[in-house]
Order: C-alpha cells, then structure tokens, then sequence
C-alpha cells in the first residue's frame, strides 16, 4: 500500500498543501482536476524527482520519502510517453530489468512474456520512431510493468492517443492493471477518463485535495459547485434558502426542497430526476413547472432537452424513445416536474 | 502571380549558385593546376605526409578531449538554470569571437614555463610550447564551443521526460545519463564533432603562437608560401583538400545515414 502523508510543496506561484491519500493494491486511482492544480507535482513527488517540502511517503508503512526515483521501484509514464528512441521495442522493455540483475536469457523471456500479454510481439525490432500513437502507449505500458513495480504512475498518458481509440486504451489499462495486480495512479483532467478506469476519484483544485470517493459519490453527491461543473452535472442554480423554498436568483420562481437552513446557496437537480411531460401531472412531485422547448441535443441513446421556465433554464435527460413518443420540437410547451428531495443543495 | 514565383525562385537559385562557386572555384582551381601529380607528389613528401598525420591525430585527440569535457558542459548548460549562467555561455563562445591569434596568446599566459597552469603540467611531464600537446590545448580552446553548442541543442531539445522515466525504471543518473541521454543526442555529439575536428584541423593562429613546432599541415602551408611561394606550396594546398574532401565526404555520409 502507497501512503502519502501531509505532502506540502511551494512554489512561487504555486503550493501544494497538506496532501494525504492512500492507494491499495489492484487499485486504480484517478487524480483528476484542471490544468496547474498540481496533479502532475503530486506525480512526480510520487516517483522522486520532485522532492517535498514536508511530509511523507511510505510503502507498506516504510518511509520512502529520501529514495531516489531508481530505488522506489514504481513504473513511470509521463505524458510524452518517454519511449527512448535510440532503442526498439525489444530493448525498451528490457531497460528496467538491465537494472534487477537477470541474466540476459531470463531477461528476453520475461520480455517476450510481456510482449505476448500486451499482444505487441509484432512490433519487437520496430524503433519508436514507427509506432502510432496507440503503440507507444502499449510498448510504454509494457516497459513500466515488465519488471514488477509496486505501482504504476500514468501523467495524463492519453493525450498522444486519437480520441475514438482512447476508451480501448482505457480498458486495455485496467485489463492489464487487474491482470497484474498492480495498483496504478492515473493523472487526467478529462473526468470521463477518470469515470472509464477508475475505482476511486481524487479531485484536486488549486494545489489541494479538495474530495475523494468512488465514481457513484461524485455522480450521486458532488458536494460543491465546482466539483459539480467539473463533473458536468446540469442544473446548478444559484438563490436563496428559507423554510425549505428555494428563491432563484433574478427569477420569480420558487423551488420546494427538504433542505433546511438559510441563506445564500446554490442546489443541483439532476437531468434524470425532472419529469417531463406535455400536459401537467398530479403526482407527489413538489415541484411541476410549465416551460418552453428551447433546445435539444441529440445524443446515441439520450436526448437532453432545454427548457425555459420563467427564464430559468433546466436541462432534462429523456431517452431518445420518450422523445420521439411525446413527438417534442422546438417551442413545444411542456411541464416539468420534479421532488423536493431531488434537490441536492452545494458549497460554493 | 506566376511571374513573381518565377522571379523568386531565380533569385533563390541564383544566390546560392553563386555561393556555392564561390567555395567550389579555389578548391577546383588549386587541384586542377597541378592536376594528380599534386596528389600522387604529396604521397612521396615525407614532411608534408608528417604534417598531415600529426593534424588529424592532434585533432582526432582534442575533439577526444572536446568530447568528455564538453558533453558534461553542454548538459548542466540545458539543463540547469543558475546564476551567472548567461555569463558563462558568453565567456564559452569568447574563443569563437577573437582573433585566434589573440587567442593563442592568451593561452601562452597560462600554459608557458612561467605560469601556473605551465609549471603544474611541465611538473608531471607535460609541455605545451612547441609540442604535439600544445597544438592539441589551443584545438581545443578555438573549437570546443562549437561541440559544446551542438550538445547544448540536442538537451535542450530533448524531452526531460526522458530522464525522470529512466530514473524511474531503475537507472541511477549516471547510467540514464550514458544508456539514455547520450545516445538520444547522439547526431548532435555527431555534428559537434565533425564540426569541431574541422575547427581543429583548420586552425592556424592560436597554434603558431604556442607551437610553431611541430608543424601541423597549416604551418606548412603557411611556411613554404612564406619561403617559396605560391608554386611551393600549392601542392601541400592540394593534397591538404584531397584528404579532407575524402573524409568530410565518409563523416556526411555516416552522419546522414544516422539520422535516417
């Protein structure tokens, strides 16, 4: 088990504050969050070429923090990939395993073993030079597990890789991950990455952690407003709390909830939870809202229907066979309507 | 549209036909005059086949010596940022700048019987005024900025990625260092080189001034145009670019083979 304790780095422009998490074996984490939020510092703390300010870092509670990068034993793969180009595929993989004394004959089968696994055999005298992208993210993958790491460190490794082959690069991640059975960390700002490899979310803001928790947390209960945006949860509205009514801002209209409290605040609704329908409902739903079709986007399965109520606008998610039966288009009136207990309230 | 095409692309041409006459004329004019009798001739002169032997050896060893000091400096160069730095890099392209005669006699200050740096090195054996390591330091100093400049330019354009993931896999910074950073600059050490032994080899004003003895190919040349003229000393000219055609010809062509 990686730990890292109250991990603390300053820059003159930027800090790293207070960082504490854990990784355990199989697992893999993401560290997600937006550009300078000190993901790829938390990485490279992690690997040793970056050295705290304070804190530390243990593995299976030994404290690692003074080890060099070449004595901590973790596979490393930055964003560029850093395949070496004077080396083909074959010698690439081999490099780390030059370092563990094996003879050169174990060395070529545990190569090949690995070149078989990773289903790259055919690429063994080929120079990085003539890889796709895809391939180099292969051949990368298989240089840092081929000898045994305790954990592997990926710093936004999809960035080389076309967008429509990345989800099968993503599954190749955590086949191999679990095949294995060696923990990775995975940096990204893209939370769709993160929600396609994860088992565990950490989001970074600013040089902190600012939450962590599994997928269903962050879809279920975002917590503040910008985890929300980040996550890209819709309805994120801002007004006024009291007596369980929520007032919007620059709007006449109320929203019943089961929140207690008051004063200025933001709540989410999510897309899945409003109703939509074409003529108003009588149901246990506190809130039922006449509306106007604004907008619709057509997605493969879902269509995400805007809605104006009273210039607020909400953005409903029905399946795209809802759509076509209540026969919607643009300007149709509808209702929408949702629980009280659908409206999550957030910090920030 | 096309008459400006046209118009440029001559002028293109034009400018770098000129140019390239412009090198090429002496060069045919010198081994055209004596024709393969110089060549055949040079063969047969013992002094000017000394000559040529002690260049190329003389600057195979500084461009050697070019190589381990220079490989280091042109690291720490690109890769580290320090105080000071901007003035160190100026005073590394200072011996580029003055005259190398001026620069001979800067080194003299240093190396001569007389001075520090001399009394050390003529303590363990090593003489500089008139002999083969005399030649070889102010090689050096003249031509080792242009290998320190490659090298420089290949780190720097080198992914630091590169060195955090050797690290990473295992290798101390010295093993990442020779196994990965040298050989992925290595058509930059290349270019250095050659660039540096042609340095080397051509150089004449700094090596006259600490070692007018033995003479290097340059000295030579120079010696007989001074005592015979032109006639004497255009057959050594002749053999002097035979030889380093042919081996300039074998470095591109490895160079360029490399780089594919």
């Amino acid at each position: 088990m990686l730990e890292l304790k109250n991990i603390e780095k300053k820059y003159t422009d930027f800090s790293l504050k207070d960082i504490s998490f854990k990784i355990k074996q199989g697992e893999i984490l993401s560290l997600i969050g937006p550009s300078g939020s000190g993901k790829s510092t938390i990485i490279k703390i992690i690997t040793g070429i970056i050295k705290p300010d304070s804190g530390n870092l243990f593995i299976d509670r030994k404290d690692i923090t003074g080890y060099p990068p070449e004595m901590r034993n973790f596979g490393y793969i930055p964003q560029t990939i850093g395949l070496f180009s004077h080396l083909n595929v074959m010698e690439n993989i081999e490099f780390p395993l030059k370092f563990k004394k094996i003879g050169k004959k174990k060395r070529k089968e545990i190569v090949l073993s690995v070149l078989e696994d990773f289903g790259i055999k055919e690429l063994l005298n080929r120079y990085p030079l003539n890889l796709s992208g895809g391939e180099k993210q292969k051949v990368a993958l298989a240089r840092a597990f081929v000898f045994n790491p305790y954990i592997i460190l990926m710093d936004e490794p999809m960035n080389s890789i076309d967008y429509q082959i990345r989800e099968k690069y993503l599954k190749f991640i955590k086949d191999i991950s679990r095949k294995y059975g060696t923990p990775v960390i995975y940096v990204t700002h893209n939370f769709e990455e993160a929600m396609a490899i994860s088992d565990r979310i950490i989001v970074m803001k600013e040089g902190k952690l600012i939450k962590q928790g599994n997928i269903s947390d962050f879809i279920k209960n975002p917590d503040d407003v910008w985890i929300a945006s980040f996550f890209r949860h819709k309805n994120i509205i801002f007004g006024y709390l009291k007596d369980r009514e929520f007032r919007i801002d620059n709007s006449d209209l109320t929203i019943k909830t089961t929140l207690e409290g008051e004063g200025k605040t933001s709540i989410m609704i999510k897309g899945d939870e409003i109703i939509l329908s074409k003529e108003k409902i009588f149901s246990s739903a506190l809130n039922c809202f006449k509306g106007k079709i604004i907008d619709f986007t057509p997605d493969l399965y879902n269509r995400e229907v805007v809605v104006d109520v009273r210039k607020v606008v909400f953005k409903v998610l029905i399946t795209k066979e809802s759509f076509e039966k209540l026969s919607l288009a643009g300007d149709s009136e509808v209702y929408l309507s949702f629980k009280a207990n659908s409206v999550k309230k957030l910090k920030g | 549209m096309k008459t400006r095409n046209f118009l440029f692309y001559f002028l293109v041409l034009t400018a770098s036909l000129l140019l390239f006459l412009f090198i090429f004329l002496p060069i045919v004019k010198i081994i055209g005059a004596g024709g393969i009798g110089f060549i055949t001739d040079g063969f047969k002169d013992k002094e000017l086949l000394n000559s040529v032997y002690l260049t190329i050896y003389t600057s195979l060893f500084a461009t050697f010596l070019g190589l381990i000091f220079g490989i280091p400096t042109g690291y720490i160069l690109a890769k580290y940022d320090f105080r000071f730095k901007t003035i160190i890099e100026a005073i590394i392209d200072i011996p580029v700048v003055i005259p190398h005669t001026a620069a001979g006699i800067a080194l003299l200050t240093i190396l001569g019987r007389h001075f520090f740096l001399g009394k050390i090195f003529n303590s363990i054996g090593i003489k500089f005024i008139n002999e083969s390591a005399g030649i070889i330091v102010a090689m050096v100093y003249v031509s080792v900025p242009f290998l320190i400049n490659q090298v420089k330019e290949g780190f720097k354009n080198l992914d630091p990625e590169i060195e955090n993931v050797a690290r990473s896999l295992g290798a101390n910074s010295f093993n990442t260092f020779v196994r990965v950073l040298i050989p992925s600059v290595k058509s930059n050490i290349l270019t250095g080189s050659i660039m540096m032994w042609a340095r080397g080899i051509s150089e004449f004003g700094a090596i006259i001034i600490i070692a007018y003895n033995p003479k290097i190919i340059s000295t030579l040349i120079y010696e007989r145009f001074e005592t015979a003229g032109l006639r004497s000393s255009s057959p050594a000219v002749a053999f002097l670019l035979f030889i380093i055609i042919l081996v300039f010809l074998l470095l591109r062509l490895i160079s360029n083979k490399k780089r594919r």
